[in-house]
């Protein structure tokens, strides 16, 4: 179990049976129990099918994660579409200031000629009465439609600002232009000083709003006051010219950046797909495909990356292959001389047995070696038996043949089988456990073996001080701890109790036989279940063993839903059962499947 | 990559993106729509804005009516802004509508304004008027004062008074008239455009007056001169806007009309370029002319073999001159050795010699001015047979022209050797005792010194000739006045003549403008002699002492040659 799942348990045997927080919490890992849960988000590529195109940003982030090339593309199209709205502005406003600019001098220019060639008509005039110099004005400002290039330009007469009016009504080029086009700034300026002024402002026309340059002097016409005479361009022109130079300028840049971004792109997929593909090999190969292999095209970096890759999996896959032929080998070897054994200890055993019974008929002086014979050699027949079925373990051929069984009928097997040496040992049983059935998925031999495994143990050390047995369900656990108050264990023998061969007390005498592996095949009987077995124990007070088994083999566990120690004692750092590894070489790296040790 | 760090990294993306976007939008720049009124230049330096600095007083407070008038009269001198000091004098509604240039009477004794009885605000100006100026200039001076009357009706407004009708034009006395108004030719030609015919008129001298002079040019010659003389102008033509503005010292004329289009021939053209050039050359300030048909410039000076008809010609200085019985022929009149001789006669006494302009026809009346000669090839012959002839004139048409006393004008022909007579129509000269004809330089115009109902007056009349340049009648003449009784006079220059009286021996050079030019006093003048053009002038006295005259002096020559005479 990890250590995060443990620590939430040895809180919540203070709060309660049921540990909730276990229960909530979601390893991140999809459905394996017990496997290694490494800080947040190590991305899960099996979740990617999930993300639509209906979250993009969520998409975008998971393709930046993931994708190399995603990543060059999009930083390399950021750049350079930040390094192109820089430029973009700057041309764009150079291009509209050259062409403000150089129409502005032009307008300018016009109207200083214009405005000089009116006055100068206007002085010549020799005209009298207001009829005649009235005409004269209207015949004399069409001069400034005459002359120069441009036929966006309109001129507007319009009376000054002094209180003393003309009798000159505001004339203009076309009736669509009037005195409040122009700016009122413009007029206050013209009509206030001498010179040639000028504004930019908007002029609408067909009701659109366009830029226009309106540049003004004051004129003086005989028998009036001064006049302000206007003459007003239309820029649109230019707009358009600036807008379509825009466009074009922003069509380049498009068009450079999908250049500039496809040859980023292909540029890396030169790199990353080798990359990838070999990534791909190699968690198939992780997945147990030992015949992938990367396919190798070139003499570049990359190639090598691939032939090394694959030299690499050639040497994993021969030595892989080795070593299963040597397990097999190994397996077969033990199964062989477990039976070679077995044939003539049967006939041992036969004969002991023979011995055995007739023991009473004998000399006394071999009655006792009788005895021992025949003890031993049942002895000899339960190691041998206890030792194949470790073998198996450890090669790894140990099969779970799970069926649903009521696990309380397994238990009251296993109790029926223990009674008689309760009542020998004058030793009391208390059971807490639910009275209804239990459906679990298990393997019912394995685990009658593990429960007979305890209670016997139990027995054997409660110096017929009463055993507690508690067993709860969660949701989707089974739990049983067996308590007994005897002798007890101390922190150091706990750690130790799942070892081989290991025992509390060499000295104590055996009454119910066992031959040192009975927990380490316990433990290994649980573990293939996956579930748990731990120990608790303290000197002088006992000792707890707490078995804790999964309802359906699909179903992560949980926590177990039976406390530890049976009592209200802090719950100490419980040990776990720790499966011995198979080390045939120290350079192979393990394959690591079980819960790691903590202490 | 733990939680913060993508966090960091996300935001620093979101920041970048609003950063790129803000400035995208910025990027497309565009011509700007608004902004400050900023200032391009001064006012441009001062165009011929030229101010006579003449500026008149304007209306006093509590002037009363007559006050006003003559006011108004006096403020004539001030013709800047459209004569605003003088409008000043007027009612708003009257200002807008009166105009000064329709006539101008000249006075010299003091005009008098009374008040109209039983007419409340009505006043009358008696005005003694020498001289009118009408609408296109032309002066008429009246040979006695003629008394004009101008009725002004005046109304209060705000408490002053004020002219509120009027007659069109001005009043001026002769000195204001003489500050405020300045003489100008006008240049029409001949029908073979050789020779210009000036045409004077007097304008007020104010900028526009170049605009005024050509208005009036269009117009057409005065009536002296109608079908004498041709203008290079079509008919209806006129100023495309009314003003002729001058830029530096060109003036730039606009044409538009119905005859005017840049197809017309660039003979044409040049001729209307020579006329408006010759014509405004005249105005102080311009020394050029820009011509444009419809606004659209016309190029000038573009015909090679253009000769441009000639200003003031300078006739040779070429005297014929009697010597004894013989006609001699000297290339200048001090210049004995080059003395020629032309013709002998056996026949009496040679009076009143006259020359053809190319010297090879002469003309010599007899003693008792009944028979016209004329030597041509060396060879003399009676042409005409009558009394008290008139030294004959020749013109450049080969028409020799003779005046009798009688007033018939008599044309001798000079083509070939029939040596025709003809007659030229006169009809105002009938009952008048003439005295002198002469042919101007053109040969558009007759100077004629003629004497009727006691007094003589010295015309100027235009010579209209029919399609083959023969003279058929003079116009209705105007009058040049003179300072005192004339016998004869002689062209000296295109606008001016020498004017004698052969009784007191007074002299004097009139000008056609009206201005006169004393000379001194000569006793028993009996001849005068002038070169046109040539700034000569011979006078001949009763002893045949010859005097020429130097700076309005007469300075005698030493010469046995009498009856000089120069080509015309």
């Amino acid at each position: 179990m990890s250590r995060e799942q443990e620590t939430k348990e040895g809180s919540s045997a203070e709060a309660g049976l049921l540990s909730d927080d276990a229960a909530a919490e979601k390893p991140l890992g999809a459905g394996r129990v017990g496997s290694p849960q490494k800080e947040s988000a190590e991305v899960d590529i099996s979740k990617a099918p999930e993300l639509s195109w209906r979250h993009p940003i969520r998409r975008a982030r998971y393709l930046w994660r993931t994708s190399l090339q995603f990543g060059a593309v999009a930083s390399a199209g950021l750049l350079l579409a930040i390094a192109f709205v820089f430029v973009g502005y700057f041309l764009s406003h150079q291009i509209a200031n050259s062409l403000f600019q150089g129409r502005l001098d032009q307008a300018l220019e016009e109207s200083s000629n214009g405005f000089t060639n009116v006055q100068t008509l206007l002085d010549s005039s020799d005209s009298t009465g207001r009829a005649e110099i009235q005409q004269d004005v209207l015949r004399i400002v069409t001069v400034l439609e005459a002359s120069g290039s441009d036929s966006e330009k309109q001129w507007i007469l319009i009376p000054g600002s002094s209180a003393d009016e003309g009798f000159i009504s505001e004339q203009s080029q076309n009736d669509q232009l009037s005195s409040d086009d122009v700016p009122q700034a413009l007029q206050d300026s013209v009509n206030s000083s001498e010179g040639i002024f000028w504004q930019s402002s908007t002029l609408e026309q067909n009701g659109v709003e366009e830029p226009a340059l309106f540049v003004g002097s004051s004129i003086s016409i005989p028998q009036n006051p001064n006049y302000g005479l206007y003459l007003v361009y239309n820029l649109s022109s230019s707009q358009q010219t600036l807008n379509y130079i825009n466009v074009v300028v922003g069509l380049a840049f498009g068009i450079l950046l999908l250049v500039v971004l496809s040859i980023v792109w292909v540029v890396t997929r030169m790199v990353i797909r080798p990359l990838s593909s070999t990534a791909i090999t190699a968690e198939k190969l992780a997945g147990g495909d030992l015949g992938q292999r990367v396919i190798v095209r070139g003499h570049n970096e990359t190639s090598r990356l691939g032939r090394s890759f694959n030299k690499m999996a050639d040497s994993l896959q021969d030595q892989i292959y080795r070593l299963e032929t040597l397990s097999t080998m190994q397996q077969r070897f033990v199964s062989d001389v477990s039976h070679e054994l077995r044939t003539p200890l049967t006939t041992v055993r036969m004969a002991a047995e023979m011995l055995y019974d007739g023991r009473d008929e004998m000399a006394p002086s071999y009655k006792r070696p009788t005895e021992l014979l025949y003890n031993q050699v049942d002895r000899f027949d339960s190691l041998l038996s206890d030792l194949l079925e470790i073998s198996r373990f450890d090669a790894g051929s140990a099969k779970l043949d799970a069926t649903s069984v009521d696990f309380m009928a397994v238990v009251n097997d296993v109790l029926l089988a223990v009674e008689p040496h309760l009542i020998r040992t004058s030793t009391e049983l208390r059971m807490h456990a639910p009275s209804s059935p239990i459906t679990v998925e298990m393997d019912h031999r394995r685990i009658e073996r593990v429960l007979r495994n305890l209670f016997f143990n139990a027995v054997e050390h409660s110096e017929s001080q009463p055993i507690d047995v508690y067993i709860a369900t969660s949701e989707t656990a089974v739990g049983i701890a067996v308590r007994d108050h005897g002798i007890g264990l101390s922190r150091e023998q706990i750690k130790q109790v799942f070892n081989r061969f290991w025992r509390g007390d060499p000295s104590r005498k055996r009454t119910l036989g066992g031959t040192g592996l009975g927990l380490s095949i316990a433990a290994e009987d649980v573990a293939l279940h996956r579930g748990t077995l731990e120990a608790w124990g303290e000197l002088g007070e006992g000792a707890c063993f707490r078995m804790t088994l999964p309802l359906k083999q699909d179903i992560p566990m949980g926590a177990s839903p039976v406390l530890l120690t049976g009592d209200s004692v802090d719950g100490p750092t419980p040990i776990s059962a720790k499966i011995p590894r198979v080390s045939l070489d120290d350079d192979i790296d393990r394959i690591d499947s079980e819960p790691e040790e903590e202490n | 990559m733990d939680r913060s760090h993508i966090l960091s990294r996300r935001s620093l993306l979101t920041a970048g993106l609003s950063s790129a976007s803000l400035l995208a939008l910025n990027a497309c720049a565009s011509i700007p729509s608004n902004g400050a009124v900023n200032h391009y230049a001064d006012s441009r330096a001062d165009s011929a804005t030229q101010n006579s600095e003449i500026t008149p007083e304007g209306p006093q407070p509590g002037a009363s009516p007559e006050e006003i008038i003559r006011g108004f009269f006096h403020a004539g001198i001030g013709p800047d802004n459209d004569y605003e000091v003088a409008r000043r004098f007027l009612t708003d509604d009257l200002s807008e509508s009166w105009r000064p240039d329709a006539r101008t009477l000249i006075h010299t004794n003091s005009l008098s304004v009374t008040a109209e009885p039983d007419e409340e605000g009505r006043f009358r100006a008696t005005v003694p008027a020498t001289t009118e100026i009408d609408e296109v200039g032309l002066a008429t001076s009246f040979a006695e004062e003629s008394t004009e009357y101008l009725l002004f009706n005046l109304t209060q407004v705000q408490g002053e008074w004020r002219i509120s009708q009027a007659p069109d034009g001005l009043v001026l006395e002769q000195s204001e008239f003489e500050q405020s108004f300045d003489s100008f030719t006008l240049y029409f030609y001949d029908p073979t455009f050789t020779y210009a015919v000036p045409d004077v008129r007097w304008f007020a001298d104010r900028s526009s007056v170049a605009t005024s002079i050509v208005r009036v040019l269009l117009q057409g010659p005065a009536p002296y001169l109608l079908d004498a003389v041709r203008s290079a102008l079509p008919e209806n033509t006129s100023l495309t806007r009314n003003s002729v503005p001058i830029n530096g010292t060109s003036a730039e004329v606009s044409l538009q009309g119905s005859n005017i289009s840049p197809d017309m021939s660039q003979l044409d053209i040049e001729r209307i370029n020579s006329q408006l050039t010759q014509t405004l050359e005249l105005v102080s300030g311009i020394e050029s002319v820009t011509l444009l048909f419809d606004d659209q410039p016309v190029t000038t000076n573009a015909l090679d073999n253009y000769i441009e008809p000639r200003v003031n010609p300078v006739v040779s200085q070429n005297v014929v001159g009697v010597d004894g019985s013989t006609l001699r022929i000297r290339s200048e009149v001090l210049n004995r050795e080059s003395q020629q001789t032309v013709y002998s006669t056996s026949e009496g006494d040679m009076v009143h010699t006259a020359m053809g302009y190319n010297r090879q026809v002469f003309s010599y009346l007899s003693s008792d001015l009944s028979s016209v000669y004329l030597i041509k090839n060396s060879e003399s012959r009676v042409v005409l047979q009558g009394s008290e002839f008139c030294t004959p004139s020749f013109d450049q048409f080969q028409w020799m022209w003779v005046a009798e006393a009688d007033a018939t004008l008599h044309l001798v022909s000079l083509a070939g050797n029939d040596f025709a007579t003809d007659e030229v129509q006169a009809d105002w000269l009938d009952g008048a005792r003439v005295s002198a004809l002469r042919i101007a330089r053109d040969g558009s115009r007759a100077a004629i010194v003629a004497e009727s109902e006691g007094s003589s007056f010295l015309w100027i009349s235009g010579v209209r000739r029919n399609a083959d340049n023969k003279p058929e009648e003079l116009i209705q003449p105007v009058r040049i006045a003179t300072n005192f009784e004339i016998s004869d006079a002689r062209w000296t220059s295109d606008q001016s003549l020498v004017v004698a009286n052969y009784q007191t021996g007074e002299s004097e050079l009139v000008y056609l403008s009206g201005e006169q030019s004393e000379i001194s006093q000569l006793d028993s003048l009996t001849q005068v002699a002038a070169c046109i053009g040539g700034d000569q002038v011979i006078a001949q006295t009763a002893n045949q002492g010859i005097y020429m005259l130097v700076d309005r002096t007469w300075s005698r020559i030493e010469t046995a040659t009498h009856d000089f005479s120069y080509s015309g």
